[in-house]
């Protein structure tokens, strides 16, 4: 019988993911246990509705297995595992519940989100309340890339991998997501 | 555009996005020292990025943490246990299963009740759980249902819940002041007193209570878990020192290894006064656990009872004659009877020890060796049947491999 102390400290990233491809509950609940927190930042930032939020992150971790089959050793975890998720939200968005659902929502909500409190008006929470909504304002494609290179710290190369698309590709995005990001918050002043 | 005065202002983000080497950078530095447009294109990409990484996400508490830990692995578990080519349709149908259950979610918050009955709506597989909350003395509750999920809130006093029969994909959660407990179809008592749990009582089914920094604990009908005292000994478990070699429990166990401390073991009296509907419950918990846990797990394969092929006929006097051990001596009496060979006594004595000390940490172990246990004795079904209980105890425990291929050699 395998020692659980030492196996546990030999088991990398790519090790879980691959046992993960062979069915192995374990080393998904492994795998949930080390990037978890992250994926659901990532979806959060996403924007992706906090009634949501829980189920997408299991529907994430739910569909590693078959592309844990397809997984190359030599690739990050992390940013693969992200390039899931982003996957998963874009699914998530093309679902018809979703307009009802919002529909529900926005009739039981007691005020608009956006709506300024008084705390609001102190100023590092308006500026806080002002990124929120200027990130919610971008398009999915240039959020995406803003989210995992600027906030999650991804490079250019991780995260064309991630999801799916030319370095180049990412770059442009970018550049594109934060021209629109300094319009949003009036940082661009003629 | 103040960002469009400069031809070089595009190397500002190349820069911030490291795309450039060291002689580039340095080249593009010394120029936006002259340039205003530059170095302002440089200070302004570094204050987008200081102030969208400000936008806050909530974190999740390690409770909750743990609860969608082993609902992704029970789901995980339905959905790959199915034959491979069906697996990905399968994982969308339960996918869109899943966002039609939350488009059909509906939110109701109803003041506390301090007496009294409150019905859950009808059950379907995508509405919430049937269940009946009775108010005892002094009870302070809300209740919530989010599509398949009901969970309602106990702020104080104690109150009974039923909840009948959870169809796949439904929940029900009563939220603590210091945790939260998931039912998987039961019977059960719950007191709080202040700012935390008093105690427990499950008489029928089993749930799962889950406290911060503690491993859940899985009570089953007739256990009784008691808040523990504070003067109490609460160090951590050496479980990770721990392998299924007996031999390694055995040292642990005889090493002075700290443990965690036994709550449920004394029963203080409730803290407040149960109605008739609670005495009753109440005097359900006197019988012995052994007793208790045999009657609720009737006809379920792989009960905690005796497999009948490789125990002692008098079970009873087996139990009664080692409920005055202590319970690290039965444990390590256990330990000792399996690796000298003698399965049988093995096989009572950690049962005995598991039935007096439901919350103790060991109990995984004791369950998987009692399979073992059983196996070495010839008694394949006897050991799948305890594979299988712990199986369905423990989804991910330590020795789920082992216990899964026990499981498999059935006849």
């Amino acid at each position: 019988m395998r020692n659980p102390i030492t196996a546990k400290l030999a088991t990398t990233d790519a090790n879980l993911v691959r046992q993960i491809a062979e069915g192995d509950l374990q080393a998904l609940g492994e795998l949930f246990d080390r990037y978890g927190q992250d994926v659901r930042r990532f979806l959060a930032r996403m924007q992706v509705p906090a009634s949501d939020l829980d189920d997408l992150v299991q529907l994430t971790f739910l569909d590693v297995v078959r592309p844990a089959r397809r997984f190359e050793e030599d690739r990050e975890v992390r940013p693969w595992l992200f390039g899931l998720a982003a996957i998963t939200v874009k699914r998530h968005r093309r679902s018809l519940a979703r307009l009802a659902r919002n529909l529900t929502a926005w009739a039981r909500e007691p005020a608009p989100r956006h709506e300024p409190t008084a705390a609001d008006l102190l100023v590092e929470q308006e500026a806080v309340r002002r990124a929120e909504h200027a990130l919610e304002k971008l398009s999915s494609k240039k959020r995406e890339v803003f989210v995992l290179v600027v906030m999650e710290s991804f490079s250019g190369e991780e995260t064309a991998r991630a999801l799916g698309i030319p370095v180049a590709t990412v770059w442009t995005r970018l550049h594109h997501a934060r021209r629109e990001l300094r319009a949003l918050l009036g940082e661009d002043h003629p | 555009m103040t960002m469009q005065t400069c031809s070089q202002t595009w190397m500002a983000e190349a820069i911030e996005d490291a795309r450039l080497g060291d002689v580039e950078c340095a080249a593009f530095e010394r120029h936006a020292a002259v340039c205003p447009a530059c170095s302002r294109a440089v200070a302004e990409l570094a204050r987008l990025r200081e102030v969208m990484t400000q936008v806050p996400v909530a974190e999740i508490s390690d409770v909750e943490r743990h609860r969608q830990r082993a609902h992704l692995l029970e789901r995980a578990n339905r959905l790959w246990g199915r034959p491979r080519g069906r697996a990905w349709k399968l994982s969308l149908a339960a996918a869109a299963v899943v966002l039609l259950a939350v488009g059909g979610t509906s939110l109701y918050r109803s003041s506390g009740f301090s007496t009294g009955r409150v019905l859950g709506r009808n059950a379907s597989a995508q509405q919430p759980p049937t269940y009946e909350v009775t108010g005892l003395a002094q009870a302070s509750f809300t209740r919530e249902e989010v599509g398949p999920v009901a969970r309602v809130r106990l702020a104080g006093g104690s109150a009974e819940f039923h909840v009948h029969h959870l169809r796949a994909g439904q929940r029900f959660l009563v939220a603590l002041p210091d945790g939260e407990i998931e039912v998987r179809g039961t019977r059960f008592v719950v007191a709080v007193k202040g700012q935390g749990t008093s105690f427990v009582v499950v008489t029928e089914g089993k749930v799962v209570l889950r406290r911060p920094g503690e491993p859940e604990r899985l009570l089953f009908a007739g256990d009784r878990w008691d808040r523990p005292r504070a003067s109490e000994n609460e160090d951590i478990s050496t479980a990770e020192a721990r392998n299924a070699d007996p031999g390694a429990v055995a040292a642990a166990s005889t090493a002075g290894a700290t443990r965690h401390a036994v709550p449920g073991a004394a029963s203080p009296a409730p803290a407040v006064k149960p109605t008739a509907v609670a005495a009753r419950t109440l005097a359900m918990t006197q019988q012995t656990h052994g007793r208790a846990r045999s009657r609720a797990q009737e006809g379920t394969a792989g009960s905690l009872g005796h497999p009948k092929a490789a125990t002692d006929t008098k079970s009873d006097t087996s139990v009664r004659a080692t409920r005055e051990v202590d319970s690290a001596d039965s444990f390590a009496a256990g330990i000792a009877a399996f690796r000298a060979g003698r399965y049988r006594d093995a096989d009572r004595l950690l049962q005995a020890f598991a039935s007096k000390n439901p919350t103790d940490p060991r109990v995984e172990d004791a369950a998987f060796l009692r399979a073992v246990a059983h196996s070495r004795l010839g008694d394949t079904s006897g050991a799948a049947a305890l594979a299988r209980d712990y199986l369905g105890r423990y989804p991910n425990g330590l020795r789920r491999p082992e216990a899964e291929a026990l499981f498999r050699r059935a006849p």
